[in-house]
């Protein structure tokens, strides 16, 4: 139901964001509100009830769709009058603008002209260019107080009422550090050059940390989130942002943005050369409680030092009551119990009722500039439709005591969220805010049992989870503040039951029970549709602390992902109760919202006494998902690829191990070759490993004639594989997805030449042997050479899997997401089976089916000298280390500094790698699964 | 003849700057007086004129002056 508009506006509208929304279940459509209620269909197509703390981020305090208003809306759109009447007089708006500028007035005691706007953020726009309408007013008075005394003083001159003293000239050159000024003329030339570069100088808005004051091009100049903005610093005005209540800071700010000039005055009946300040501040603006910054008010005093700052630098000082205004924190302006005066206030949110789109900006009348009206208009502002619904909101706020209601609520709602706090000190670190804006913040989970809400507590991403939570399990709508993605905001209507607080507030408790639980179960099986399912909590041990990388010592990165869906359980025990569909579907819901993040770190010794740390960095996926997003063409994969290798180089490694299909998805680590960072896919290591296990079992065994199939063939690590096992077995039959592939063809030539090559250099076992016939003929006619002269005899063929059960070792490296080699596959005689592939290419069956078929886990290797490292969430066996990660740590102990396995392997590079690993110590072994 | 030299430019930062002598305190910092680039010119002439010797405002170590102490300091090792 409806899923066809969510999916519009999640390709049409806002991509990135309906997948976050879907990752934690706030994917609905509300279809109806009314008060503090919304509704929206489930898949079944009933109406659920909501009761929403969210009020439109602060825009409906009087509820959703207030009968009144609505009534007036109605009216204006039943009575015919035009929508927009640009440059004829708009009673409308005058009568609300005089009834703001009373209202204001009603606590400051002065008078506005309001500039009326369609948003908040053009209120805080028109701000910032009425404020710098004032500052270049400012700058050009000091030019024009120049001229003036230029005036005066050439005046004076020709009266003889004022005297050039000798002393000036020799001051202001030196002044100036020039050899001479000999005339007035020079001088005053100096002086007026100086003050014009002053009004060349761009000026600063002081804006604090934590700040919100809108998303458009100049606001978000003056917003402080940091991802909001800095994209766009370049073109926007020059911000600073002030520590929060830090007076010192803040006078050492207005002193960095003070410009001295050097002007010529007239004292005592002397020309006198002096140096004056200009304050080259636009404004400071402030939201007397904050908002999106985490609802964090702003003390009294540290509001006087503005106050006394603006006074003193002659700069206006604006608060942004766009959030806290109009009554939702007890009293009209937020600011009013500070005692402090602004000098313009900005309003939104409250102002329209929810219904309208209309802010305002409020000028004290004595600093207005009159052109700003003709300079800035709208074509929508100061429509009678807003205007009337406006005035009719500044009627209920009276009629219904709206901000004395917001008091009494609050303090209540405050009293009951603090009991919650008491209840849970580790989860909620502070309860915030003043009358109904509310931010509960939570603490940080980061030391929880359950990897995933240490992850998405790591993420700052938890508070979504938690909302999602709400509003599945308990019909309540929250969300976080935007700057402050820990802070739940609560902004419900000042008409809002006490019962709905008590509502909201045991929902609350029953996440934090969860939280305190480490039960990650029961806040995320609204995600595979377990909405309210009871399930035995698992308690599961503290993780293993992330030691730090000890000094000096060299440091390696791995990627490692899911190897299946299951994995997500050996990695949280705490979601044990999903069944693997459950896994599935919580991991295709929230594909691409959890970053890559640190799963563990440890410190391994080579046998010749090297030491390497490695860090495992998680990425959350499975080959299956990895498949699909190949043939589906995203790249949300690669993207956290990406961030993984990202995170690996801010966390100093100086090689990166790509394991399982992160190597895959990146050409086997082509895409990624990084400056920084040196990359491996490990896989010539696993190539080794695999080929050192099949020859020990085959040794074992007794194997006389070795015929090898290799399946996977035209693969990366097949083709090398066929390429080293050719040193030591008889026959190779080459298994490809198709029979026919030149990629194929190009492997047998390549086993030939090498052969050929190994045999001249003396070499006289595996295919070897049969080219000690061929060592004339020249590298590019082997192939022909060898077919004709042997025919079907040749060592090296061509094959499907159905050539498979003739061969006495089988080795499988194929990408394939699930087993491809089946008990049919296998001949009933004693074959050596070795898996290469990650996920496995053996299917469970053949264990079963073939008792004589021995088949072993290849590409896996022993740690040196016994070590067992342990990788939370990875399922290895004691002591034992994927060949990929194998290699990466082998690389790090032996000072290889290269691209070591990048692109197509080799079989000199898996020649090495071998020896490498035997002088380290790494061991390989049969590794019977 | 260092005493003497603090007392002449404690008065002379007093007379360029327009305030009473007992605020020009060791440890003052000279911005915080009032003095600015124009009466700094002011004062290094009258210190020139007393002692007959040449000073420049473009000398790097004077952008390090701060105190009336590090003024003291700067200019004995000028006289």
């Amino acid at each position: 139901m409806g899923d066809a508009r969510l999916d519009a506006y999640g390709d049409f509208v806002k991509p990135s964001l309906m997948s976050r929304l879907r990752a934690v279940g706030l994917d609905v459509e509300y279809h109806r509100a009314s008060g503090d209620r919304v509704w929206y269909r489930d898949e079944s197509g009933a109406e659920v009830e909501v009761l929403d703390m969210v009020g439109g981020f602060g825009a409906s305090l009087l509820g959703h769709n207030h009968p009144q208003l609505v009534a007036v809306a109605q009216d204006v759109l039943a009575s015919g009058r035009p929508f927009h009447a640009q440059g004829s007089g708009r009673g409308e708006a005058g009568v609300l603008a005089q009834r703001l500028s009373e209202r204001v007035g009603r606590t400051t005691g002065q008078e506005y002209v309001v500039t009326l706007a369609n948003s908040g953020t053009e209120a805080v726009e028109a701000a910032m260019k009425h404020a710098e309408l004032e500052r270049r007013n400012r700058a050009e008075g000091v030019l024009t107080e120049l001229q003036r005394t230029r005036d005066a003083i050439q005046l004076g001159l020709l009266e003889q009422r004022v005297r050039l003293p000798p002393r000036l000239f020799k001051q202001a050159a030196r002044a100036f550090g020039v050899e001479q000024i000999p005339t007035l003329s020079e001088l005053l030339m100096r002086v007026s050059r100086g003050v014009l570069e002053l009004l060349e100088q761009r000026p600063v808005f002081f804006a604090l940390e934590g700040a919100f004051h809108g998303k458009t091009l100049g606001s978000v100049q003056l917003t402080h989130n940091a991802s909001f903005r800095m994209p766009w610093t370049r073109v926007g005005p020059r911000s600073v942002f002030l520590p929060r209540e830090d007076v010192d800071a803040l006078a050492e700010a207005v002193e960095d943005a003070t410009i001295a000039y050097r002007t010529l005055a007239i004292e005592g009946g002397e020309v006198v050369l002096v140096e004056r300040a200009f304050v080259n501040v636009c404004m400071a603006i402030v939201e007397p409680i904050q908002g999106e910054g985490g609802v964090v008010e702003i003390g009294a005093d540290y509001l006087s030092a503005l106050r006394d700052a603006a006074d003193a630098g002659a700069f206006p000082l604006v608060f942004d009551e766009i959030q806290c205004g109009m009554g939702r924190t007890g009293t009209f302006l937020a600011s009013e119990p500070s005692g402090v005066v602004p000098d313009y206030v900005t309003l939104a949110k409250t102002l329209s009722g929810g219904l309208a789109k209309i802010s305002a900006l409020l000028v004290d009348a004595r600093r207005y500039e009159p052109e700003f009206g003709i300079a800035h208009t709208s074509t929508y502002a100061e429509d009678h439709f807003s205007s009337a619904v406006a005035n009719k909101v500044l009627d209920l706020l009276d009629d219904e005591d709206v901000p004395a209601r917001c008091a009494t609520l609050g303090a209540r709602f405050r009293d009951k969220l603090d009991a919650l706090r008491a209840r849970y000190p580790d989860q909620i670190v502070d309860v915030r805010g003043r009358g109904l804006m509310v931010g509960v913040e939570l603490a940080t989970q980061e030391g929880s049992h359950s990897a995933l809400l240490r992850v998405l507590s790591e993420q700052d991403t938890l508070a979504y989870l938690v909302a999602g939570f709400l509003l599945r399990e308990h019909g309540v709508r929250v969300t976080s503040t935007l700057s402050a993605r820990t802070t739940l905001r609560l902004q419900p209507s000042a008409f809002i039951a006490e019962a709905d607080l008590d509502r909201f507030c045991a929902a609350l408790g029953e996440a934090l029970e969860a939280m305190r639980h480490s039960d990650a179960w029961t806040l995320s099986r609204c995600l595979v549709g377990r909405t309210g399912q009871a399930a035995k909590r698992v308690e599961q041990p503290a993780p293993t602390p992330i030691p730090p990388v000890p000094p000096g010592q060299t440091h390696v990165g791995f990627l490692a992902h899911f190897l299946e869906p299951e994995g997500l359980k050996t990695w949280d025990k705490s979601l044990s109760p999903f069944s693997k569909r459950d896994c599935e579907a919580f991991l295709a819901r929230t594909e691409g919202a959890i970053d890559p993040f640190v799963v563990a770190r440890n410190t391994l010794q080579s046998a010749t006494g090297q030491a390497v740390t490695v860090t495992v960095i998680g990425i959350p996926f499975t080959p299956d998902q990895a498949m699909e997003s190949l043939r589906a063409g995203n790249d949300w994969i690669l993207e956290l690829i990406h961030q993984g290798v990202e995170t690996a180089r801010r966390l100093g490694c100086s090689l990166l191990g790509f394991g399982g299909y992160t190597s895959i998805l990146t050409g086997n680590c082509r895409e990624v070759v990084n400056p920084d960072l040196n990359v491996t896919s490990g896989n010539s290591l696993t190539a080794a490993a695999g080929l050192e296990a099949a020859r020990l079992a085959a040794e074992r065994l007794g194997l006389e004639h070795r015929r090898m199939g290799i399946v996977g063939a035209a693969g990366n690590i097949g083709a090398v594989l066929a390429d080293v096992a050719a040193d030591e077995v008889d026959e190779i039959v080459l298994v490809g997805r198709q029979r026919r592939s030149r990629r194929l063809d190009r492997v047998v030539a390549r086993i030939y030449a090498s052969a050929q090559a190994r045999a001249r250099e003396g070499h006289d076992r595996g295919i070897a042997r049969v080219m000690a016939d061929f060592l004339d003929v020249p590298e590019d006619q082997l192939v022909d050479a060898v077919n004709e002269r042997l025919g079907d005899a040749a060592p090296v063929r061509i094959d499907d899997m159905s050539a498979l059960p003739s061969c006495n070792m089988v080795l499988s490296a194929t990408n394939a997401p699930r087993p491809v080699i089946l008990p049919e596959h296998i001949s009933m005689a004693p074959t050596v089976v070795v898996d290469v592939a990650v996920p496995t290419d053996v299917a469970p069956a053949v264990d079963l089916c073939r008792p004589d078929a021995v088949v072993l886990r290849g590409g896996m290797v022993r740690a040196p000298l016994g070590q067992q490292l342990a990788f939370d969430g990875m399922s290895l066996r004691p002591g034992e280390l994927y060949g990929c990660l194998a290699e990466t740590l082998l690389l790090g102990v032996s000072g290889v500094r290269e691209n070591f396995s990048c692109g197509d392997l080799n079989a000199a590079r898996v020649r090495q790698v071998r020896e490498l690993a035997r002088v380290a110590g790494f061991e390989i072994d049969e590794n019977r699964r | 003849m260092s005493s003497e030299l603090a007392s002449f430019l404690k008065e002379q930062v007093a007379e360029v700057c327009g305030i009473e002598v007992d605020t020009v305190s060791d440890d003052a910092k000279l911005v915080g007086l009032g003095l600015d680039s124009v009466r700094l010119v002011d004062l290094m002439i009258a210190v020139e004129e007393e002692y007959d010797i040449e000073l420049d405002e473009q000398d790097p170590a004077l952008a390090r002056v701060k105190t009336t102490r590090d003024l003291i300091d700067y200019v004995s090792r000028k006289v």
